[in-house]
């Protein structure tokens, strides 16, 4: 193939956002508030973060950072296996896996890193990797990039992951792979059933807790503590831009396992340590959970409740899911960008999953409505949406 | 049980459809199956039949149909087997 011929190929086709006049994908934030972002000028309903608890403007958190910065600058530039290490970090390492029911946890610069780099550090091709059919990219990406046998598993499905673990294999280990709430749609992992089945039949459980910390669990820590396990023999991975207010990803497990990954794991020992800055502010969240999370989480189930009796209302077609996500479920990828486009007409902006996002004529558009949105703008979304479904 | 019967069945196990599935079915535009979802199934013939699905076989299937064909052209599986329990 010529160059050109491969540069050609490597170009998109954007022309359904250029029909619609709508392109819902890289929005440019030129600033943002509790609850609300700046975009050309406007001021929208943020529903489509991950600010759970409406945590990432709050002044406090900023002071952190200033404080952070003014010991260590903006970076240490420098990897954490060599000049990119801090006390800072130590702390918040420390003080996240104690909080996620773990022994020990390292940072990496996000989630999608630690996930991709996890699975290259412990599965080769002679491993299995039993996975939620609905994971997410970040873990199918990783167990792909290992070389390992792959095998989906029925999204949520004890039943026929327990069939797939029964059946004997010949694999030296066998990993079983699956988010704790699933992004695109909110649905909970049954993962009391998944870890016990990994013990029954000697697998090693994965769950990316991404979407769990900070809104599920005692205190907002995770999967584990919502599913009553402790002493967990197996790894978490989790996002710390989320509910926690920060950026950054984290992988916590027993402690030989995290030492052992930290020598293992390129995707951290060679890359820019997160900012000490980063480490400080997920502290402080952890400090504030224990303050606040119940405030927090009652004001984002209120906002979830409203929301969802206004798309049920409206007669809107909503994907089942426990977590305080909202997905309504649009079909074609030109429906759902049509509706994301009209929310945003209404000063909302929300986030549309597309195929290969999804699988083929199931987009959805997700709202996330954050405790940081007011009741006031979350009464103004709930309008605007029974206005675009009559 | 015929074998496209047993086909079907391997299909509404290997999957979160629920919906009417036929040996017309299209699998990705009828199913709204994905090409993770196409994994799990393959997966699950070869639980089903106790075979091991050639890659070069599985771009050519694009219905249920062509899963009942591949299976009798290709690995020998056919209603008898299906019959006599031993799939």
């Amino acid at each position: 193939m010529a160059r050109y011929d491969m540069l050609d190929d490597l170009s998109i086709d954007l022309s359904l956002a250029g029909e619609l006049g709508f392109n819902p994908f890289y929005p440019q934030t030129e600033a943002r508030s509790a609850g609300k972002v700046l975009i050309d000028g406007n001021w929208y309903i943020d529903l489509a973060s991950n600010d759970y608890l409406g945590l990432a403007t709050d002044g406090r958190l900023r002071e952190v950072y200033g404080d952070a910065i003014a010991r260590f600058g903006v970076s240490l530039c420098g990897t954490p296996i060599a000049a990119g290490g801090n006390t800072t970090t130590a702390e918040m390492e420390e003080r996240i896996a104690a909080f996620m029911g773990c022994e020990a946890a390292m940072a990496f610069p996000s989630c999608y890193q630690a996930n991709t780099s996890l699975f290259s550090s412990i599965l080769a091709k002679d491993d299995l990797a039993i996975i939620d059919h609905f994971a997410h990219a970040s873990l199918i990406e990783g167990v792909k990039a290992s070389g390992c046998r792959i095998m989906p598993f029925v999204h949520n499905s004890g039943d026929h992951l327990e069939k797939l673990l029964g059946k004997p294999r010949p694999f030296r280990r066998t990993v079983v792979v699956t988010e704790s709430v699933f992004s695109t749609e909110g649905s909970i992992a049954p993962f009391e059933r998944i870890a016990a089945l990994c013990d029954r039949y000697g697998a090693l459980p994965v769950v990316d807790d991404s979407h769990g910390i900070g809104v599920i669990g005692r205190n907002g820590a995770g999967i584990l503590d919502h599913s009553g396990i402790v002493d967990y023999n197996g790894i978490c991975t989790a996002s710390l831009g989320k509910a926690l207010a920060n950026s950054g990803g984290i992988i916590a497990a027993k402690k030989k396992v995290i030492e052992g990954l930290k020598y293992r794991c390129p995707g951290m020992m060679y890359s820019t340590a997160i900012p000490p800055a980063v480490a400080g502010g997920i502290t402080h969240v952890l400090d504030r959970l224990e303050i606040d999370f119940g405030r927090l989480q009652q004001r984002l189930l209120e906002n979830r409740l409203f929301l969802a009796a206004a798309c049920a209302r409206s007669g809107l077609r909503l994907q089942g899911g426990e977590a305080p996500i909202i997905s309504i479920l649009c079909g074609t990828t030109r429906e759902t960008i049509r509706f994301a486009k009209r929310l945003f007409e209404r000063g909302i902006v929300a986030t549309p999953f597309v195929e290969p996002s999804v699988p083929p004529n199931r987009g959805v558009v997700r709202m996330i409505p954050g405790a940081g949105i007011s009741a006031d703008d979350c009464r103004g979304a709930a309008a605007s949406i029974e206005t675009i479904a009559s | 049980m015929t074998l496209e019967e047993r086909v079907i069945a391997v299909i509404r196990e290997n999957s979160e459809e629920r919906g009417a599935v036929t040996p017309a079915s299209d699998l990705q535009n009828d199913l709204g199956i994905d090409s993770f979802g196409r994994i799990m199934i393959v997966n699950g013939i070869e639980d089903a039949f106790s075979i091991t699905v050639d890659e070069k076989d599985i771009p050519a299937i694009r219905t249920v149909a062509d899963i009942v064909t591949m299976l009798r052209n290709n690995y020998g599986v056919d209603e008898k087997d299906v019959c006599n329990g031993s799939v």
